[in-house]
């Protein structure tokens, strides 16, 4: 009987909506926890021993591997390279992302068409993008430097020369995941009230007026969703890379996460060194993702 | 208030611990090897793939079958790269295979660890006979006197060539290349052919270091000496053919490079003797022959490596019996011709290389030159992979895309010098 009553007192201190939601995200807060909180305390403790993936002879150096870190130009290179590849990727996807999104907000059978095969790209694996790549641009088998050269056009070596290899990958990149960018701004698009085109088109805007001044002040916050999670995973870039130069040529392509990878995955296993790189890149995306969150908020509480 | 909390933080912590028992479930300690009373199932790992990971299928599958000694041997294969990223994890999570085939390069990092058994008893074990193996095969797996390695395959660098190309050219299809001068002489000819023909590629360095007398660590191994003339000579070797030359793409590297092969658009690589599969797979008309000399008649030399069998150490002692009734097996003349013949691979046992079939293979009797005169590299050391992925590949690219001989090595001086200091 008490057990009944205690049961009841648990399901209606649940069942009120101010608690709830904390059961709704119980299951994103226990794979949180588990996924990123619990390893990232790790691996920011590892990154002051020097530790081996055997964890064998463990000591503590305290900050001595940081010290490395930037003696370290392999290590350095590598967060210069990142920077590189995020420069170059992430205004691009959301530039092309934010123009197909209003090109094909009106839903026509055409534009229907055109954002199902823009969003495929995205749903294909990243390593079978990258190694079909990496055919059709062999210099030496490859079907587009045959075309170019066909037409009587000297073709780069679009993964071997190390000024061609990560605007390669860069646009590799947009071309595979800007379909997300696009339906995300899609539907911020679509829930644009239409009156406010029309009062701009009483006030006798141009389609382009419209475009910048209604159309975007009114997408700040799905704009600013994108910018953040296209920084940060273009900070965390490896899976292409990997596939298609390796890092190549000549480091110039390693990003930080492959740095990591193969200093920690790789001899000569040096997992303290590896985190610590990996400490460094979470400061700098954690800088990039808070300021960048910052600066959207503030442009949001602008447009209102 | 106060105790809502308390009781929400109960209800979190109950979550995360339900969730972590279910994970723990999900990971319990199913031991991947287990013995009934009559039969002991000994798990295997290796990172043969391609159609050696089938015939290695076979292989196991038929002493399954055979063997009288009760032993199962369950394996998995995986690719090389996915192989070391697996095993030291494994290891530490004492969730590693039974036993392992493991490359020569990477063998002294994991003895260095400890979690490499010492095998040298398979040596005494009945029915095995020492001085059927070749010296530089079992020297492979040695390491500081004793033999964590058992060979399983040995493998060198060799020279092959498309005879097709070398008609094209107006070379004698059959003339095997003997020097260096004539090796970039047949490629400077077969490059000319036009077409998206390439005439050869750089290879290993170390391997050219040895025919130019080069070295690159001191004799104890404590100190670079890369830094050195035959090494430049054999740098401006490099530069000369990819930059000045350009008898290949710079750009192109390893599988890319066996590729053109295959496809019939390259002249001459150096390369193991997996090479022997695409060529036959893909119907080059081809020949192989030993790495050039410097001059003519000159002295032959060459690096060997190869895969060896290994125990991690949390392998338990019961299964060692098992584990040497397989590689015992594997290393008998029936086994041993079979893979050399299937996979085209030098023979490491003596009785393999008389045996009358071997000898009259033309590809294999070539490779089996090589095994009586090569020697082993560095064996045991732990920092072989880290200067040669880490220093030595990344230098040489370098110079082939046009850097400054003079300027890499002695960069390439200075760092593997950090290496040596740095852990030791």
């Amino acid at each position: 009987m008490e057990n009944t009553s205690r049961w009841s007192r648990i399901k209606t201190y649940w069942n009120q909506p101010k608690h709830v939601g904390y059961l709704f995200i119980l299951p994103s807060l226990i794979a949180l926890l588990i996924f990123a909180f619990i390893p990232v305390v790790i691996g920011l403790g590892m990154s002051f021993f020097d530790v081996n993936i055997f964890f064998n002879g463990t000591k503590f150096v305290g900050l001595q591997n940081f010290v490395h870190f930037f003696s370290d130009t392999r290590a350095v290179n590598s967060i210069w390279h990142t920077v590189y590849f995020t420069v170059l990727e992430t205004p691009v996807q959301i530039l092309v992302g934010v123009l197909c999104a209003a090109a094909l907000a009106r839903n026509t059978r055409f534009n229907r068409f055109c954002r199902s095969t823009f969003y495929i790209p995205v749903v294909c694996s990243l390593t079978a993008i990258g190694l079909v790549f990496n055919m059709l641009l062999d210099p030496n088998i490859g079907l587009f430097p045959h075309l170019l050269k066909e037409i009587g056009m000297t073709s780069p070596d679009f993964f071997g020369d190390a000024h061609w290899a990560m605007p390669t990958i860069a646009f590799l990149t947009v071309w595979k995941s800007f379909g997300v960018t696009m339906i995300i701004m899609l539907t911020a698009v679509q829930a644009i009230s239409p009156s406010l085109y029309e009062s701009a088109e009483m006030d006798g805007a141009s389609r382009m007026q419209q475009f910048f001044h209604v159309t975007i002040p009114q997408c700040v916050p799905a704009l600013g969703f994108c910018v953040l999670t296209n920084l940060t995973g273009s900070m965390q870039v490896f899976d292409q890379i990997f596939v298609t130069t390796g890092g190549g040529p000549n480091f110039k392509t390693e990003s930080t996460v492959q740095y990591i990878y193969n200093r920690g995955f790789a001899a000569p296993y040096e997992l303290g060194y590896a985190s610590t790189v990996a400490t460094v890149l979470f400061v700098i995306i954690a800088i990039l993702a808070v300021g960048s969150n910052l600066y959207m908020t503030h442009k949001e509480n602008q447009m209102r | 208030m106060k105790t809502h909390s308390w009781k929400k933080l109960s209800v979190l912590a109950i979550a995360v611990l339900a969730a972590l028992s279910l994970t723990e479930c999900g990971n319990s300690n199913k031991s991947s090897s287990g013995s009934s009373s009559k039969t002991t199932t000994i798990t295997f790992w290796n990172g043969f793939t391609a159609s050696d990971g089938t015939n290695l299928k076979k292989i196991v599958a038929d002493y399954n079958k055979t063997n009288k000694d009760h032993v199962k041997v369950k394996m998995d294969q995986m690719s090389w790269d996915n192989f070391n990223e697996k095993l030291p994890t494994a290891i530490t999570a004492k969730k590693a295979p039974d036993f392992v085939a493991m490359n020569y390069g990477d063998m002294a990092g994991y003895v260095h660890n400890g979690t490499m058994k010492d095998m040298s008893n398979f040596y005494n074990y009945k029915g095995v006979d020492k001085s059927n193996f070749e010296k530089s095969a079992v020297n492979m797996g040695k390491i500081n006197g004793k033999s964590y390695f058992i060979p399983m395959q040995v493998q060198g660098n060799y020279l092959y060539w498309n005879k097709d190309l070398y008609k094209k050219a107006g070379i004698n299809p059959n003339s095997k290349v003997k020097t260096i001068a004539q090796y970039m002489n047949y490629a400077k000819r077969i490059k000319a052919l036009g077409n998206g023909v390439q005439g050869t590629y750089w290879s290993d360095f170390a391997q050219w270091s040895l025919v130019y007398g080069g070295s690159i660590l001191n004799k104890s191994e404590t100190k670079s000496t890369i830094n050195n003339a035959a090494n430049r000579k054999v740098l401006n070797q490099f530069r000369q053919m990819m930059y000045v030359e350009k008898l290949g793409n710079p750009s192109t590297q390893g599988v890319a490079v066996d590729n053109l092969m295959f496809a019939g658009k390259l002249g001459l690589e150096v390369s193991g003797p997996w090479l022997n599969e695409g060529m036959i797979k893909n119907k080059i008309n081809y020949g192989v022959t030993q790495f050039p000399t410097l001059e003519k008649n000159g002295k032959k030399q060459a690096w060997l490596a190869g895969v060896g069998f290994g125990i991690p150490s949390s392998t338990d002692d019961s299964k060692t019996k098992a584990i040497y009734s397989f590689v015992k097996y594997w290393n008998s003349k029936k086994i041993s011709k079979r893979w050399s013949q299937e996979n085209k691979c030098a023979p490491y046992l003596k009785d393999v290389a008389a045996d009358k079939q071997i000898k009259n293979d033309p590809v294999i009797s070539e490779l089996a030159k090589q095994t009586s005169y090569s020697k082993v590299m560095w064996s045991g050391n732990v920092h072989a992979s880290d200067i040669t992925n880490n220093v030595i590949t990344p230098m040489c690219n370098k110079v082939v895309t046009g850097s400054d001989v003079n300027t890499q090595l002695k960069l390439a001086d200075k760092k593997i010098n950090k290496i040596l200091k740095d852990n030791n």
